[in-house]
């Protein structure tokens, strides 16, 4: 039995509740509670932290888990309830990346790990353990943040699907179980534009494009560089890239 | 460069974090000119451009007012500003456009934002200080903008949230606490600050906080402890790669990325070690996510107010509680440490040190949630085992560092559900599930009956298989320590 056959039913119940049965442009002002990690050149998207909680609603599973076997050919599609359009032969979600306010400021946040040497039994040996490297080497990483107290995301959705599923995100970003990025609550609130995938001339998330004339036709000149990007949650999967017209984003900007 | 005619008038100028930046700098400048190498000594005065970089953050921490600050500068540095041992008069900024006396530069001076110029960068005031004057130099300022919220903010204000499920409470510090900053700042041991922004006025602020990660670290070596108590081990007894995944997380080893996937492994781990499954880690070469995720312990101050009032769902008006609280740079204080070289023991090897700590002050408040991954879903020995460990930490009552000298001392109410949150079951799952699986818990614990795992090629070694590290299949206690 495949990986997707194990896995089929929970896909099919997942694609069956969590497909919008209607849509409209909305926004999701996610209110942070801690400074969320910032990488201006990939940036932070909501449809992947829905499909983490639908993972979890339907399987009961953390995600690594379910996808740990998962061969690599495999891509699954999980449904989240977010309209989908097609740009350039790609399926992407009308959801934009995080949206920071112009008071966002970048930060600064070391992770530290420290190997407990006091609890461990005495190797054999030389009886010396190593931390300044190797396996037990302890660790002060610098991780990039954002201070905001909120970030917008630009949607195209089904309000009262979403409302029950942002009970499930509790973080986004990265460096979630150690509280960056934790969610204090998100309000939905209608729009009257659809900003999901551009807007004024610049792209609100990675768009797949055919070529560079493509990019040039629907973004304004220096609003967009052209990489190959993941179009698609989940983004670690390689099947998901192609090329992108990737926004720009500068803090200070005005996002609403 | 020639004392200007001018004097200026600052009274009216904008108070601004661009024009803070610019005169502090030049009255930094103005001070260490007045430095007398005589009364430091030549060894600090070699390396004074780096004792002032060293110093400016623990001063502006440990002061209330600039002029505070700006007598704790002089004091280090033997200055006296009223320019009674010289010829020269009271210190003067020289910037530009005219002259200032130090006080009236310091009256023109918003003390928040001092606290936001110096812990941006320290370095730069420092260089500026001590780099020579030349033309141009002021555009410098000029590069660095305001901060585009400052001026024209409107308050943007959370309104009707959909919250995450957590469980929250709230800690009373009983006793100071210490939780050490990212960078040193001499011999001063700051508390750990991270900047935010408050959306009720759109300002900057360095705020102390408790990281989720910290506490997460501290949680999971309660929890571990115990769990190997309840199963008759101490930590010591375990293989060395086994006690670093459990009480550190372990590490992705050459291949464990990469790695095939074990579920019959992984399940094993979530099931034998609830712990496991609640905070996991790397462990037999398996990446796995633990069900908890910690946040941060965010300071009642009043620049997070709205986060607290928010997170807390309080009905009052935001505006009059934030008023009520003090600002964070009120809740701290500096606490002198000492540490004796007992020289007059023979042999002593020890080191004589003075030391300041930062800590945040008793009877302050800081609000602690935390979220379960799949709340719905998960494990009941988990959930359980969550609940006794939130019981553990409560009869523990103590958070971050020097908890040895009583600092760090916390109570607090259990955890509450938040909206929407299942409560957490009876501890007592978990123990009589640890009792049940007592054995099988020990054995997973000692990797016993677990095949050796394979040798991997050396890097670079052109095939040959590296030397293992230790054997692990039976790394269990020695018998001879009759642990077993």
């Amino acid at each position: 039995m495949t990986w997707l056959d194990e896995n089929r039913d929970w896909l099919a119940r997942a694609a069956e509740r969590c497909r919008p049965r209607s849509s409209e442009p909305l926004r999701l002002r996610v209110w942070l509670r801690s400074p969320l990690v910032w990488d201006a050149w990939n940036g932070v998207g909501i449809d992947g932290a829905l499909q983490h909680a639908i993972v979890l609603r339907e399987t009961g599973r953390l995600a690594d888990d379910v996808f740990a076997d998962a061969p690599r050919s495999v891509f699954a599609d999980i449904a989240v309830p977010l309209a989908d359009v097609e740009r350039a032969g790609r399926r992407i979600a009308c959801a934009s990346w995080a949206q920071p306010p112009v008071c966002a400021v970048e930060s600064l946040r070391y992770w530290r790990k420290r190997a407990r040497a006091e609890l461990m039994p005495i190797p054999g040996g030389k009886g010396v353990l190593v931390t300044g490297g190797g396996a037990y080497k302890s660790l002060q990483i610098p991780v990039p943040t954002l201070a905001t107290p909120y970030v917008d995301f630009f949607v195209v959705g089904d309000r009262s699907l979403l409302s029950d599923l942002l009970r499930d995100v509790g973080a986004i970003g990265r460096g979630r179980a150690g509280g960056l990025g934790s969610v204090l609550g998100t309000e939905i609130t209608s729009e009257s534009e659809d900003r999901s995938l551009r807007w004024r001339g610049r792209p609100m998330r990675a768009t797949p494009v055919a070529d560079e004339h493509e990019a040039a036709l629907h973004f304004e000149h220096g609003a967009y560089e052209l990489r190959e990007a993941a179009t698609r949650a989940p983004y670690w999967h390689m099947s998901t890239r192609a090329l992108c017209a990737m926004p720009i984003v500068r803090l200070g900007q005005e996002a609403a | 460069m020639q004392r200007p005619a001018n004097e200026v008038d600052l009274t009216n100028a904008p108070k601004t974090i661009t024009t803070c930046r610019r005169l502090l700098s030049y009255l930094l400048r103005a001070t260490r000119l007045q430095i007398d190498r005589d009364k430091i000594g030549q060894g600090r005065f070699a390396s004074l451009s780096a004792e002032l970089s060293d110093a400016l953050i623990p001063l502006v921490v440990s002061e209330r007012s600039a002029l505070g600050f700006y007598r704790a500068l002089c004091a280090r540095f033997s200055v006296d500003p009223t320019g009674g041992d010289g010829n020269w008069g009271p210190i003067e900024a020289w910037l530009p456009d005219g002259r200032i006396r130090w006080d009236r530069a310091l009256a023109s001076l918003d003390y928040a934002h001092m606290r936001l110029v110096i812990h941006e960068n320290p370095a730069f005031l420092s260089t500026f200080a001590f780099s020579s004057p030349c033309d141009g130099e002021d555009s410098i300022f000029s590069s660095f903008p305001e901060p585009a919220a400052v001026g024209a903010y409107r308050p943007t204000l959370p309104g009707m949230l959909i919250a995450p499920r957590s469980y929250r409470t709230v800690w009373t510090l009983v006793s100071p606490m210490a939780h050490g900053a990212d960078e040193k700042s001499g011999n001063v041991n700051l508390f750990r600050r991270h900047r935010v922004v408050n959306p009720l006025t759109g300002e900057q602020a360095y705020v102390p906080f408790m990281a989720g990660n910290a506490v997460r670290g501290m949680w999971r070596d309660m929890v571990m402890a115990r769990w190997l108590a309840l199963i008759g081990l101490k930590p010591t007894d375990l293989p060395a790669e086994r006690v670093h995944a459990l009480f550190a997380g372990g590490s992705v080893e050459a291949g464990a990325d990469g790695a095939g996937v074990n579920l019959a492994v992984r399940k094993r781990a979530r099931e034998l070690c609830p712990p496991w499954d609640l905070v996991a880690g790397c462990t037999d070469q398996q990446i796995m996510s633990g069900r908890a995720r910690v946040h941060d312990a965010v300071l009642f101050c009043r620049e997070n107010a709205w986060l607290v009032h928010a997170a807390l769902g309080r009905a009052d008006d935001l505006v009059e509680f934030a008023a009520a609280l003090p600002h964070a740079s009120e809740l701290t204080q500096l606490r002198l440490g000492t540490r004796h070289a007992h020289r007059d023991y023979a042999g002593s090897d020890g080191t004589q040190m003075i030391f300041n700590q930062e800590l945040v002050i008793g009877g302050a408040q800081m609000l602690h949630s935390l979220q379960v991954y799949g709340v719905d879903g998960v494990e009941t020995t988990t959930a359980s085992c969550l609940a006794d460990l939130l019981n553990d930490f409560r009869e523990y009552g103590t958070v971050g560092a020097a908890n040895a000298r009583g600092l760090g001392l916390i109570a607090f109410d259990s955890y509450q559900p938040g909206d929407g949150a299942p409560p957490l079951p009876d501890p007592a799952i978990y123990l009589e599930y640890v009792e049940k699986r007592r054995d099988d818990m020990r054995a997973w614990a000692l990797r016993q009956n677990e095949p050796a795992p394979p040798i991997k090629p050396m890097k670079g070694g052109k095939g040959k298989p590296s030397r293992p590290v230790a054997p692990l299949a039976d790394h269990g206690p020695d018998p001879a320590e009759g642990v077993l």
